[in-house]
């Protein structure tokens, strides 16, 4: 028991192996760099959609959204069109803070883990990330609210300031991430913790606006961007430096991010194939589906098959029926070609090809992975199917997300984030088979 | 960091009536919001392994094990752990002796017919005892379930509520997010182009 290392997670919500290396290779980011060359860095999967809500939750639990129950940042109330917003209660799986617990009665730290509003009772200090609406709900415990207010700690960024200009977004991203490591000081010695881990969001939301300016030194904000990163590189070495001997310290992103090329509407293309009826673009549009539509797609590409009973409205359909409307759905989306003649989708998956477990009869019908460029949208608004990127220049994707570590990890295989939390138990001598993970331990060289 | 405090989850009844199931459900539910949570059982586990492997079925046997567990329980919750037992405990002023030991006991009464008990003694716990005969109802129990009636999910609500009311363990949101709250989150996922 005294043997097992105390564990450091630093998240960089969004960062990209490429733009990591990128920036590695350059110089600014040294820290990184020396923790990358002591240990190792690697490219890293992440699961589907590749948004952050299923992408950390995959992350805490080390298991599929389908055993999550976590798809998106929002999803349909079963057996309606409802939209709800998910959030921490909705979470199947125990966190791996409660498995700590469990198996060791220890305490640990979470600051700012998307997906983790409202704060649940735990043992240790809870600080809930993206999309928390209200900071009173996302503190446990309840005794910190009056430091967190005191300091005026943020959350997110102020979303209408960041709706102002780049200006605003880098002063906001700054503000943020200020605050971040100031609760990161302050907790660190405060709490007798086995797992403390840190998630970084800011760089999401720069990445969002401003992908474009990473690598583009024409850009008015190429420069700041580098700085942004800078300062999270001085925020990583400051954690190292406190690193005591055999502490394990884990820098990962929940997924990566590339350049928009173009928005691509699914469901304006489903509505010209006269599979989807117009159901206008406010708030609760889905809720107005009839039978009349076939499928639609919620963001960023999860295709559902309006289909009886899983909706009220749905189509009455044959199992032979499903699977020939999914081929057509398939074959069209795989001949679907950008303005300039190239393939769009590089990847189509049935719900059974990527997820198992006990809540997949709440999984898309079908998920897609685009080529390099392309951002699937849900929503219903534009008459077009191909938009350029007005303000958001910046998609996710999910392949390019990074792991590193300051020891050497030899996965056997590309890693996926749902290794990260059996690999930290194992780290921890706990038994983890009994905990039905989908994600497989890496073995870390603690030599 | 959260303060704890201790507290005894004495879960009584017959054998068979389902304690230990509730016991270990409840246990599961107090350690997920992070609280330090020692169970003892006087059928299975370290406990009853080691202290009483050789005990056998009747009233004084039952009676004696209550009185072993409430000593440790007495002992942990000072230190304030929580303490839960899922004991037989066939005797009122066995039980109430054991109560009056601590500040904070919440005695649950795990009602079940006779008849399902016996229907679920596949070892013969029965066979020659007197407990069905000799067992005493609470008459204070904070809290009654029926696990002949109800399901194991309904009961371990009934008990984790009762927690909650009587402040003993930190309270858990509802899932539902306000109509302000939703109109927040809307506008933090439209503005990253979400929706």
């Amino acid at each position: 028991m005294n043997n097992i290392p105390r564990i450091i997670v630093l998240g960089l919500d969004g960062s990209p192996l490429k733009l990591i290396k990128n920036y590695t290779e350059k110089g600014l980011m040294p820290n990184l760099k020396k923790i990358s060359e002591q240990g190792s860095i690697h490219q890293m999967d992440t699961v589907l959609p590749e948004v952050s809500a299923a992408a950390w939750s995959s992350f805490m639990t080390g298991k599929n959204p389908a055993k999550t129950g976590m798809f998106g940042f929002f999803d349909m109330m079963p057996g309606s069109y409802t939209n709800v917003f998910t959030n921490f209660l909705h979470l199947k799986q125990p966190p791996i803070w409660n498995i700590i617990h469990k198996e060791l009665r220890k305490p640990c730290v979470s600051i700012n883990m998307p997906s983790t509003f409202p704060a649940k009772p735990m043992n240790g200090v809870l600080i809930s990330g993206f999309v928390a609406p209200d900071i009173n709900k996302a503190v446990f415990p309840q005794s910190l609210l009056p430091l967190l207010k005191e300091m005026r700690y943020k959350i997110d960024l102020d979303v209408q300031k960041i709706k102002e200009n780049n200006e605003m977004l880098m002063s906001e991203a700054y503000e943020t991430l200020d605050l971040r490591i100031r609760m990161v000081d302050i907790l660190w010695g405060k709490v007798d913790w086995q797992l403390f881990s840190c998630v970084i969001t800011g760089t999401d939301r720069l990445q969002h606006f401003i992908m474009d300016a990473f690598d583009n030194p024409y850009h008015p904000c190429n420069k700041q961007f580098e700085e942004y990163y800078r300062r999270i590189d001085f925020f990583i070495g400051t954690v190292y430096d406190r690193l005591k001997p055999g502490d394990v310290l884990i820098l990962l992103s929940d997924h990566g991010f590339e350049v928009t090329k173009y928005e691509v509407y699914l469901n304006v293309l489903f509505r010209m194939k006269g599979w989807m009826e117009d159901i206008g673009f406010e708030k609760k549009c889905f809720e107005k589906i009839t039978e009349a539509t076939k499928v639609f797609n919620l963001d960023p590409a999860r295709i559902y098959i309006n289909r009886k009973p899983r909706y009220p409205n749905g189509n009455e359909m044959s199992d032979e029926e499903y699977n020939n409307l999914l081929n057509e759905i398939k074959v069209e989306l795989d001949n679907l070609k950008s303005p300039e003649g190239d393939k769009v989708v590089k990847h189509i998956y049935t719900k059974e090809q990527i997820y198992s477990g006990k809540f997949i009869q709440y999984a898309p019908d079908l998920t897609l992975v685009p080529n390099e460029g392309y951002s699937f949208k849900g929503a219903t608004k534009p008459d077009t199917v191909f938009l350029r990127p007005v303000r958001h220049y910046g998609t996710h994707n999910a392949h390019d997300a990074f792991l590193a570590c300051n020891y050497k990890m030899n996965p056997e295989s590309k890693p996926n984030i749902m290794d990260i939390t059996p690999t930290m138990l194992r780290l921890l001598n706990i038994d983890i088979e009994k905990y039905d993970f989908d994600g497989k331990p890496i073995q870390i060289d603690m030599r | 960091m959260l303060v704890q405090k201790g507290f005894v989850i004495w879960l009584t009844g017959m054998p068979l009536s389902g304690k230990t199931t509730l016991a270990e459900i409840v246990e599961g539910e107090l350690l997920e919001i992070g609280l330090k949570v020692e169970l003892f059982d006087e059928g299975k586990g370290d406990f009853a392994d080691s202290f009483i492997k050789n005990s056998g079925n009747s009233c004084n046997e039952k009676n004696e094990i209550a009185e072993k567990l409430g000593l440790i329980s007495k002992i942990l919750t000072r230190n304030e752990i929580i303490v839960i037992v899922a004991s037989t405990s066939p005797a009122k002023n066995i039980r109430n002796k054991i109560r009056s030991n601590f500040s904070n006991f919440l005695e649950v009464f795990v009602n079940c017919s006779i008849d399902i008990c016996k229907e679920r003694d596949i070892n013969s716990i029965y066979s020659g005892s007197d407990l069905y005969k000799n067992y005493e109802i609470p008459d204070r129990a904070e809290v009654i379930v029926n696990t002949d009636k109800e399901s194991e999910e309904e009961s371990v609500k009934l008990i984790i509520k009762t927690l909650e009311m009587l402040d003993w363990i930190p309270k858990v949101y509802g899932e539902d997010y306000s109509s302000e709250e939703e109109a927040k989150i809307h506008e933090r996922l439209e503005s990253l182009g979400y929706l």
